[in-house]
């Protein structure tokens, strides 16, 4: 299938793995101006996203619908004055479908009426032009967060006075470091990664220790216990290492 | 059928502005809890679970913004969190996301956008939490949600603390929602990872009468989980 002509010229896919080969979350960027798209491509893949870009509406919803399902795009960074199909038409259709892609509207319409018109088309945030790729960027993560993405891209996990520091394998609780061994910050990191969900011994072993480690599930208490003494004001009334009687352990 | 309004905690230090920003909201179909402090306000936060929004103003100390925002994220259900800054610039606006707002507005704004942002972000909420795998029961005026990866139940959006078998028998009645069962059957069902052991099927009305005493408005008149005669109990 021809699918250069297809698409046509405006369409360009980057490729989704990164050169670590990590999981990021793909994004697809709609902008008509080359220069603006590329502006943007740029800025979010030195974030560590996948980016795809095209160039008009009607391109937009042709890869948006033939992506698989599940292996959509956590995020779209759509612009509203686009060729053809404009970007209100592109987020009222996807809306209909019952997708509920997170869209973030960058245009340049400024007036307060645009603003509420696209926020009520279904749009999640809308950023007007010209505006900063850092606050692009920002943006982009604070509606990833809110839309259940685990951006792993994202540089901290925090949850009330600790910090966790994936790229850096650190851990600060009121700003000061803490010294954890790395069985004790894996456990952290999966707990802090998945916030109030509720851990078996058993999930735990098999994700911090792995398959084929031969021991005990006491162990995961043992080490749950050390992190506590690391982490909780009264480690004998936990805040936020919780057991869940008869079921395992949460965080938060 | 009305949707009923959506509250919403706003904690503003200008009494002058909170009052104008209530208003407005109210006239929009919000329910408003106004606060002019952030102490008080973890203290709603915390006790109540019915709050879908935050809307904190950037005059609030900056500890007390990253409690606030702490508590938010960490609720039952997760609050967002929509900031109101004078005058921010672009790297102002930039930390106040990466500290946790969900987004922010600069003053002054138009109440128009104002609302739109936070039909938005409630709107995004929702779909979030409905994407959980959450058993729902709704009877008369009250509303379980049980959430099986975190082990929890909510009542009308408060947790209701659960001993695990408690949390086992309510799930099982749950997932076939109108079915009765026997004490037999719920005692394979439910206690089955107890076959080594010989219950008593009295057992079963134990637990039943204790997730009534915990989850009914009136334990002696159940409308959550009924009692069918000669079959067994039955939820919804």
């Amino acid at each position: 299938m021809a699918d250069s002509s297809f698409w046509g010229d405006s369409l360009q896919l980057v490729g989704v793995d990164g050169e670590n080969g990590a999981m990021q979350p793909p994004l697809l960027v709609v902008e008509d101006d080359e220069t603006i798209r590329e502006t943007i491509r740029d800025a979010l893949e030195l974030e560590g996203f996948a980016v795809t870009a095209c160039g008009n509406g009607r391109d937009a919803l042709n890869i948006i619908q033939r992506t698989p399902e599940g292996e959509g795009f956590a995020l779209v960074v759509l612009d509203l004055m686009l060729p053809g199909l404009g970007g209100l038409e592109v987020c009222r259709q996807l809306r209909q479908s019952h997708d509920n892609t997170p869209i973030l509207v960058v245009s340049a319409r400024e007036s307060e009426t645009d603003r509420v018109l696209g926020l009520e088309v279904g749009a999640d945030d809308y950023l007007v032009k010209p505006f900063g790729m850092r606050e692009l960027v920002a943006r982009c993560r604070a509606l990833l967060r809110r839309s259940g993405s685990q951006a792993v891209g994202s540089k901290v996990l925090q949850h009330a006075n600790l910090s966790l520091y994936p790229e850096e394998c650190r851990v600060t609780r009121d700003g000061l470091n803490l010294n954890l061994s790395p069985k004790e910050y894996r456990l952290l990191e999966l707990f802090m990664q998945h916030p109030r969900r509720v851990w078996s011994r058993d999930k735990l072993l098999e994700h911090v220790w792995g398959h084929d480690y031969i021991g005990d599930s006491k162990t995961v208490d043992v080490h749950i216990r050390w992190l506590r003494e690391k982490l909780e004001d009264n480690p004998s009334n936990p805040q936020h290492l919780i057991t869940v009687r008869g079921f395992g352990y949460r965080f938060g | 059928m009305t949707e009923p309004p959506l509250r919403l905690l706003l904690v503003d230090p200008d009494p002058a502005s909170a009052f104008l920003l209530q208003q407005a909201l109210e006239d929009e179909g919000f329910a408003v809890s106004t606060c002019t402090a952030a102490e008080p306000a973890c203290g709603w936060l915390s006790q109540s679970s019915t709050f879908r929004l935050l809307v904190l103003d950037c005059q609030l100390p900056d500890a007390g913004i990253a409690r606030l925002i702490g508590l938010a994220r960490g609720a039952a259900h997760p609050v967002p969190v929509l900031l109101l800054c004078l005058g921010a610039s672009e790297a102002d606006r930039v930390r106040a996301l990466e500290a946790g707002a969900d987004d922010v507005l600069v003053r002054p704004f138009g109440i128009a956008e104002c609302v739109a942002r936070c039909r938005a972000l409630v709107r995004r909420a929702q779909l979030q939490w409905q994407a959980l795998p959450v058993l729902r029961l709704a009877v008369a005026d009250c509303e379980l949600e049980l959430v099986e990866d975190e082990h929890r139940l909510l009542r009308n959006g408060e947790d209701v603390p659960l001993t695990p078998r408690e949390f086992r028998l309510l799930r099982f009645l749950m997932a076939h929602p109108g079915r009765p069962w026997s004490r037999d059957e719920l005692l394979r069902r439910v206690w089955g990872d107890l076959e080594s052991l010989v219950l008593d099927p009295k057992t079963v009305d134990v637990h039943i009468r204790w997730l009534r005493l915990k989850l009914e408005r009136d334990p002696s008149a159940p409308q959550l989980i009924t009692t069918v005669r000669g079959r067994g109990y039955r939820c919804g």
